[in-house]
């Protein structure tokens, strides 16, 4: 940036300066774009507990899983988690660490591997409160979310499942002009959404390298903040250059958390594999509630993220690529 | 006997549900389904080249699923795909009506083919607690329903649901119309690991068409935790031909997941 030289005399510094002021003010104040880069504590840290929470990534697949044992480091309380259409570990480890008071979920469980343990015993023991919901009450409430709208009108019929019946967020609108009345899912603007995407730049510009899942409605939704972590932190260069491949444009983006191998033990797509070894144990392990505590204490409480991947093997983890789709733009993971 | 190919319980099922498959139809396919996305791409394959699928979690339209990958949600079954779309689309489609044809399963399924992903016993306070109903209740907005399990036992077969995630024929005749669902929509196909059943128009309760080579019309009846009407000749599941599994084997699932699970 151009920095003016010292004026020669105080007369001809006033005149000069109060010029430039006029001329250039508004050059002096957006002086530099500001990069929404933090650690992935100070990301955490502005969850408050009590705020309802969307979690991105379907299943085993893109889930935000540095930022959600985070979360349970912080010892946040009190969560209303928002899960997309399929929510594994992300979902599991917040419930069982008792970081959530409720939870509005369409699926909980780890698809081929099994059921989800911690969710299942705090359901089973009355431990949350579970708002039954299914693939459209997500999907529909982010999008009238995303609008600004209260609500979504389903189509008619959607009421023959029982979760329209015995979840209470579900309720009927009549239309005015025929008299018909419809099965309506109210809006969902979580206070703070997180995901996990392959790329993103300095500014929140984000790339997903395989499918977006519910990602992008959930960060259009969000009511406050919206946080991503990213495997790859690509320049702002580099998000120009193909514009196109941002999946989230990152004006509405708060905080970006550079976290390489952020999404494991779960799969980041085109990057890495997901860790079976790692879930089964997790899941063996945490078929009991003391098992469950004994992998919090190893694997969560006790490291923060590098330690974490220290632990888990750094090596074993690069040595997990996934193969399949070349995008032939990414390669800085598993370089550094 | 000579030169029976040698086929796995779930090569079977794909097999068997790739013939119920009609040409032009619009199909999607969800969580956990190996069976039906693999009788998908044999479909295309073999009688119907202008059925179109979707892989629901990824968003893949008419991917070639060589191989099969691992997950349903996995990024790799986007290949060789025509188009990639959100899962907010895919839900638009499902919606609107435009679906044919849903894949489904549950942890609880009864005699008029109403489907359950959440609980054993009282909602309130579960004996057991499934993973939730996901799709499921866009069932009541497609047309057809192929219902599919490799867990064919009283369990999971029961006289009526706990939860109802997915509709059937719900309470039997009459119930779908008074729902204000097509009363000829819904299930018409179950395909599982001891025989094939569909749904008898007049009663819309479920009933045997043929059990699968090997296994016994008593074995069926003590998995069955209802009684299953029977078709006039209840037959012999017709085993995959060659060419269905060398299509399976070599063009589809060459990673053999149908042969592990």
């Amino acid at each position: 940036m151009d920095r003016e030289r010292g004026p020669p005399c105080f007369f001809s510094f006033f005149i000069f300066h109060f010029s430039f002021c006029i001329l250039h003010w508004s050059s002096l104040i957006v002086a530099e774009r500001k990069e929404k880069l933090l650690s992935v504590e100070q990301a955490v840290a502005l969850i408050a507990s009590g705020s309802s929470v969307a979690l991105g990534g379907l299943g085993l697949y893109g889930a935000p899983m540095g930022v959600a044992r985070e979360i349970v480091r912080q010892g946040k309380k009190e969560l209303s988690l928002i899960l997309s259409p399929g929510a594994g570990l992300q979902a599991d480890l917040l419930i069982g660490a008792g970081c959530a008071r409720e939870v509005l979920c369409s699926y909980i469980g780890f698809e081929d591997l099994g059921l989800a343990p911690a969710f299942r015993r705090a359901v089973e023991s009355a431990k949350i409160e579970v708002f039954d919901a299914d693939e459209a009450y997500v999907v529909f409430g982010l999008k009238a979310g995303a609008a600004g709208s209260p609500f979504f009108p389903l189509a008619e019929g959607m009421e023959g499942f029982d979760g329209a019946r015995l979840n209470p967020k579900y309720f009927r609108v009549q239309d005015p002009r025929t008299g018909k009345s419809h099965l309506c899912v109210p809006a969902i603007n979580p206070d703070v959404t997180v995901i996990h995407a392959g790329q993103c730049d300095p500014y929140g510009n984000v790339r997903h390298l395989g499918s977006r899942f519910t990602d992008c409605l959930m960060a259009k939704a969000a009511r406050r903040r919206v946080i991503v972590s990213c495997d790859e932190l690509i320049s702002l260069e580099a998000t120009q250059q193909e514009p196109q491949l941002t999946s989230v444009p990152g004006f509405i983006v708060d905080a970006v958390v550079h976290l390489p191998y952020g999404c494991h033990p779960t799969c980041s797509p085109s990057l890495y594999e997901r860790d079976e070894e790692h879930l089964r144990a997790y899941l063996k392990q945490s078929a009991t509630e003391e098992g469950f505590r004994r992998y919090l204490e190893e694997f969560v409480l006790r490291l923060n993220f590098p330690q974490y991947i220290e632990r888990v093997g750094r090596g074993k983890i690069s040595g997990l690529p996934a193969q399949g789709i070349d995008h032939g733009k990414s390669g800085s993971l598993h370089d550094s | 006997m000579e030169k029976a190919a040698a086929y796995t319980i779930p090569e079977l099922i794909a097999v068997t549900l790739a013939r119920h498959i009609e040409d032009g139809w619009l199909a999607v396919v969800g969580t956990a389904s190996y069976e039906a996305a693999i009788a998908c791409r044999l479909a295309q394959m073999t009688h119907a080249p202008n059925f179109t699928w979707l892989f629901g979690g990824i968003g893949a339209a008419n991917p070639h699923l060589k191989p099969m990958p691992p997950s349903t949600a996995d990024f790799r079954g986007i290949r060789g795909a025509e188009a990639v779309i959100g899962i907010d689309e895919v839900d638009d489609y499902e919606l609107a009506g435009k679906v044919d044809l849903f894949f489904a399963g549950g942890i609880q399924i009864d005699r008029y083919g109403n489907l359950n992903l959440v609980c054993v016993g009282d909602y309130a306070k579960p004996r057991f607690r499934g993973p939730g109903s996901v799709g499921l209740p866009f069932l009541s907005r497609v047309k057809k329903v192929f219902i599919f399990t490799r867990m064919h036992n009283p369990r999971v077969f029961v006289n009526k649901v706990d939860f109802i995630s997915g509709v059937g024929h719900l309470d039997g005749p009459g119930s779908r119309a008074r729902a204000g669902l097509k009363e000829d929509d819904g299930p018409s196909l179950v395909v599982t690991n001891l025989a094939v059943m569909d749904f008898d128009g007049a009663s819309k309760r479920m009933r045997l068409q043929s059990l699968h080579p090997g296994v016994s019309q008593a074995s069926l009846i003590e998995n069955t935790g209802f009684e299953l009407l029977r078709a006039e000749s209840v037959r012999v599941t017709q085993p995959p031909t060659d060419n269905e599994l060398r299509l399976i084997r070599e063009e589809i699932d060459t990673q053999g997941i149908l042969q592990r699970i």
